[in-house]
């Protein structure tokens, strides 16, 4: 990955590409890189009509500390026909790792529709906090019911179970 | 010993404690000396039987009468135990030996079960085949993450297709039990599904294995490679590239890695693009995006064919 002072401008250029996936990857790797200098430009293009685009620059905002992502977007990209965007929505919250559980606890209670992909990114995610929300969720949907028992029956020792 | 010995060993093989599949062991020797009123003991015996001692049982009871009347109930569980695992392999070895021996029409299968009617038509041809055999040769495809139910990579799915006409893919696994694994974001899920691969190839047996792996389904096929089964062909198509995933490179013959010039769900998995190793030639498409490596318009505009050295 580009570190130095030319290869940072150079991926700041990137984010004015016209091709969207150019534009996604200089927001994710300037977010890796922590280029604070970019956070105004990374906000607007979170909320860019692309998903691709938009996924990649609040997983850039989310690296350099802003807290702000919407992260219902990317959660609603999982359930995509798009399998690009499926994996850059699921290696994005899942790098953002266990600070972001909170913020999917909470999306399971707003948009339980979305709750077989949020169920399951938290299971990927994994972690104590992950586990107790997928084990405390109450539904009466048994497909739902289904997923929640094969999660819990498949969790690794190593995912920190309490 | 005498019939009706033979029905009182039944009866008390059915009650005792052995396995599941010592019974349908015991049962399958049995049927020969069996007189007709073990017809009713082995109806009565089906009811809650696990799915290995069900298919003996329909198995016997096809053999006593000729009747055919479990053949949709012996397709089930043929389609159900399909989907991998210890026990269902298992189950569906079992499935399929007994289905062999009742015959039904290829065309009434295909419409019934679909891919999986490709299987089961197999069947009809042959009685009590030895599964299973080995091929000459084997291609396999292998998803990605949270990729299990995309379509790309099975039957009448596009890359799929592509392979198996434009680049006479002939041997291109597509049965009901190809080879599927969980997905699920994690190391520990992709190193499973390594172990399971190696099972899979195992029990598919073939002189010569091609893969085509997408994405961390690439690193689960170099997985495989590392209690030595050989890949005689791999093509990688974007993994994001990890030392920890790397093959066993003895075990694998030709090593490909494709990649797109720009590939946003590569750089957000913080995996590397390229191997730099001898072991693997590297092509960069022109293409971008984390699915143009299995995009059939890619293969034949950019002659990624014609890298990887098909015809084979």
């Amino acid at each position: 990955m580009p570190s130095g002072p030319a290869q940072l401008a150079e991926l700041r250029s990137d984010l004015q590409s016209s091709d969207r996936h150019r534009r996604a990857i200089a927001a994710i790797q300037l977010g890796q890189l922590g280029d604070r200098r970019s956070v105004d430009e990374l906000r607007v293009l979170a909320c860019d009509s692309d998903d691709l685009v938009a996924i990649a620059a609040m997983y850039g905002c989310w690296q350099l500390g802003v807290d702000t992502v919407a992260i219902d977007r990317m959660v609603a990209a999982l359930s995509s026909d798009d399998e690009e965007l499926v994996q850059e929505s699921v290696f994005a919250l899942c790098g953002m790792g266990e600070p972001v559980v909170p913020k999917l606890t909470g999306l399971l209670i707003e948009q339980p529709a979305l709750a077989d992909e949020i169920l399951r990114v938290l299971a990927d995610i994994g972690g104590a906090m992950s586990w107790q929300t997928i084990n405390d969720f109450e539904t009466d949907d048994a497909d739902l019911m289904d997923i929640i028992q094969e999660l819990l029956e498949e969790w690794d020792d190593e995912d920190s179970q309490p | 010993m005498t019939t009706q010995g033979a029905l009182q060993q039944l009866s008390s093989v059915l009650a005792g404690k052995a396995s599941s599949s010592s019974k349908a062991a015991m049962i399958i020797m049995l049927e020969p000396k069996l007189p007709d009123a073990a017809i009713a003991v082995l109806d009565a015996a089906l009811d809650g039987a696990e799915p290995i001692l069900r298919v003996a049982i329909m198995d016997v009871y096809f053999e006593m009468t000729g009747d055919d009347y479990h053949k949709e109930d012996l397709e089930r569980i043929l389609v159900q135990a399909g989907g991998g695992g210890d026990a269902s392999e298992e189950v569906y070895m079992a499935a399929r030996l007994a289905l062999g021996r009742i015959s039904r029409s290829t065309e009434d299968a295909l419409n019934e079960w679909g891919d999986s009617g490709i299987e089961i038509a197999a069947m009809v041809t042959g009685r009590r085949a030895a599964p299973p055999l080995s091929r000459d040769s084997i291609t396999v495809m292998i998803h990605g993450t949270w990729a299990s139910d995309g379509k790309w990579w099975r039957p009448r799915g596009d890359f799929f297709e592509y392979a198996k006409k434009d680049l006479m893919r002939t041997d291109l696994y597509g049965e009901g039990d190809q080879f599927r694994w969980s997905g699920k974001n994690r190391d520990s899920k992709r190193r499973e599904a390594g172990a399971s691969l190696d099972q899979w190839l195992r029990s598919h047996p073939a002189a010569e294995i091609n893969v085509f792996a997408h994405s961390h389904g690439a690193n689960v096929a170099m997985l495989a490679t590392h209690n030595d089964t050989r890949i005689d062909r791999l093509v990688m198509l974007s993994p994001p590239v990890r030392k920890d995933y790397f093959a066993k490179w003895k075990n694998v013959g030709d090593a490909f890695n494709i990649q797109a010039d720009f590939d946003p769900v590569v750089a957000i998995a913080r995996g590397g693009q390229w191997f730099k190793r001898r072991e693997v030639k590297e092509k960069k498409l022109k293409a971008n995006g984390h699915s143009a490596s299995h995009d059939p318009e890619v293969w034949r505009d950019e002659s990624v064919a014609k890298f990887v050295g098909i015809p084979w």
